[in-house]
Parts: structure tokens; C-alpha cells; sequence
């Protein structure tokens, strides 16, 4: 379990960082994909970033790990599905997934990596955060009986 | 899902709006939060515009792309990733286009380097392409 949450933790921290610095050029990537209002976008592109590194660092040390699971399962169902829309309506754009990094256009392998980092993350939330994490898991049966 | 959980998503969200917005404030230039982005920002030219100065032949344009990249194709005239344009001059570098980071920061560069009429076309060579203007291959 544990080598499950560094890595969907490492994973989110390392996209996190191009966006941070650039988050104009995300901005551009996510206005490519064509499903949200032009008056978000810009916020989305400096919030979202900030939303996956603090995500990413508490899968990391495994602290408030069931709010970071949420979040970051989310965030992959979410990004699973804009690249659903992208591939459905043919785009031919980047997927943004690590700012600076054009190449990397929309396919559907990164459909399946997203899905893949779901259910990650429904594994780090219900089966806990493994060792070496800030946060023990609650032991099984730990909850105080009524009397 | 637990009172802590949705705590701690709350929390998450909060924290990222609140460095989000607070970064973004004090990044020059920054975004306008809740307003569709402008096409240009300061410091950026048109496509129309560098074609226009193309057309005078009063500017450099730079090339900041790999080597491979501008051997395959560039603006007709443009100096390669490896020279350095001279100062004086109106100076429009560009990379592939508006998802690469590379011209902001080359410009940037020049700019600290004392260089005063510097500009970023940040639709790039793939803008240029795209309207239909000429490029050319080889090294020079």
C-alpha cells in the first residue's frame, strides 16, 4: 500500500509543479479541451495546480490521507473524463499533463491512467495508508461498542 | 465519508484557491481570475503584428526551439537557438506556439540583460504556419 501512495502522491506533486510556474501556458491547455466558460479558466489554471500539489504532499506523508484520496481520486475521474470529451470530439491538443511538454498529446492510454489513478486512490481511502505515513489507519473493530 | 475527510477536502480546496489567487496576484503579469484570458499580454505581439515588422524587415526574430527543430523549419531570416540576437534591435522570439514556455522566459532573459524592445510571439511558429506565411528549412 504504501508504494501505491507514494506513487499517485509523486505523480500529482511532479504534474503539479510545471503548472505552478506556468500557469498561463495551463490556462491555454485547458481552454484547448473546450468544456469550461472562458471566465473560469484562468481561475481553474492557478487554483488546480496548488489543488494537486497539497493533495499530492498529504498522499505523500500520508496525512489526512482519506481528504487527499478524495480529492485526488476526483481530480482523475474529472480528468478522465475531459479527456473522454477531447478524444470524442477528435481534438488534436495537448493534454497538459505536465506543462511545457507538447508532445504529449490527448490519447486514450491517458483515459486509462487517470482511471488507473482512481481507483489508487479509492484503494489508499478504504484499505488506509499503509506504513511510514503521518496518519495510522483506524485499526478494524477500533470503534467503542454501545453498550 | 467521515467529518474528517470533508474537512480535510474543504481544507485542500481552500488552501489551493487561497495560494492559487495570492501567487497569481503578485505573478506579473498575472491572470485576470474570473474574465475570459486575453489573447496577448504585455510584452506579446500579434501575428499580424511580427508579420508586419517581418515585412518592414525592422525586427530579429529568434528562434528558441531545439537546433533539430529549427533545421526542419523556421521564420525565414530567424536566428537559431544558438546565436544571440544584437542588441539594438527589434527583438520577436518564439518558440512552437501558446503551450510553450520558452520564449517568455528567453525574452525575459534578454530584458535583464538590458535589451529594451524585446517581444514574445506567443503563437509561434505553428501560429505563423497556421495563417499561411512561409517558413524555411536548412540552418540559415
Amino acid at each position: 500500500m504504501i508504494a501505491l501512495r507514494l506513487f499517485l502522491g509523486l505523480v500529482f506533486v511532479v504534474s503539479s509543479w510545471t503548472k505552478i510556474r506556468y500557469p498561463r501556458i495551463f490556462a491555454e491547455a485547458l481552454l484547448a479541451y473546450q468544456v469550461l466558460p472562458e471566465s473560469l479558466v484562468t481561475v481553474v489554471a492557478v487554483t488546480l495546480p496548488w489543488l494537486e500539489l497539497l493533495a499530492g504532499l498529504a498522499m505523500l506523508f500520508g496525512y489526512r490521507y482519506r481528504g487527499s484520496a478524495v480529492v485526488l481520486g476526483g481530480l482523475s475521474l474529472l480528468f478522465a473524463l475531459v479527456l473522454s470529451s477531447a478524444v470524442w470530439k477528435g481534438l488534436d491538443i495537448s493534454c497538459g499533463c505536465f506543462v511545457g511538454v507538447e508532445w504529449m498529446k490527448v490519447k486514450w492510454w491517458h483515459i486509462v491512467a487517470n482511471l488507473v489513478f482512481f481507483g489508487l486512490a479509492g484503494a489508499v481511502f478504504f484499505r488506509g495508508p499503509g506504513r511510514w505515513a503521518l496518519e495510522k489507519s483506524p485499526a478494524p473493530n477500533s470503534h467503542t461498542p454501545h453498550p | 465519508m467521515t467529518k474528517r475527510t470533508l474537512t480535510s477536502v474543504v481544507l485542500l480546496l481552500g488552501a489551493a484557491f487561497l495560494l492559487g489567487a495570492g501567487t497569481n496576484h503578485f505573478r506579473s503579469p498575472s491572470l485576470p481570475l474570473f474574465k475570459a484570458m486575453p489573447t496577448l499580454f504585455p510584452g506579446e505581439i500579434s501575428l499580424d503584428g511580427a508579420f508586419l515588422h517581418y515585412r518592414r524587415k525592422d525586427a530579429v526574430f529568434w528562434d528558441v526551439r531545439t537546433p533539430e527543430a529549427y533545421r526542419e523549419a523556421h521564420l525565414p531570416g530567424a536566428l537559431g537557438p544558438n546565436e544571440v540576437p544584437s542588441e539594438g534591435r527589434m527583438t520577436i522570439v518564439y518558440c512552437s506556439g501558446r503551450l510553450c514556455p520558452k520564449a517568455t522566459e528567453k525574452a525575459e532573459d534578454l530584458r535583464e540583460l538590458g535589451y529594451q524592445d524585446v517581444w514574445v510571439l506567443p503563437d509561434g511558429i505553428q501560429g505563423w504556419h497556421g495563417a499561411g506565411h512561409l517558413l524555411q528549412s536548412g540552418d540559415e
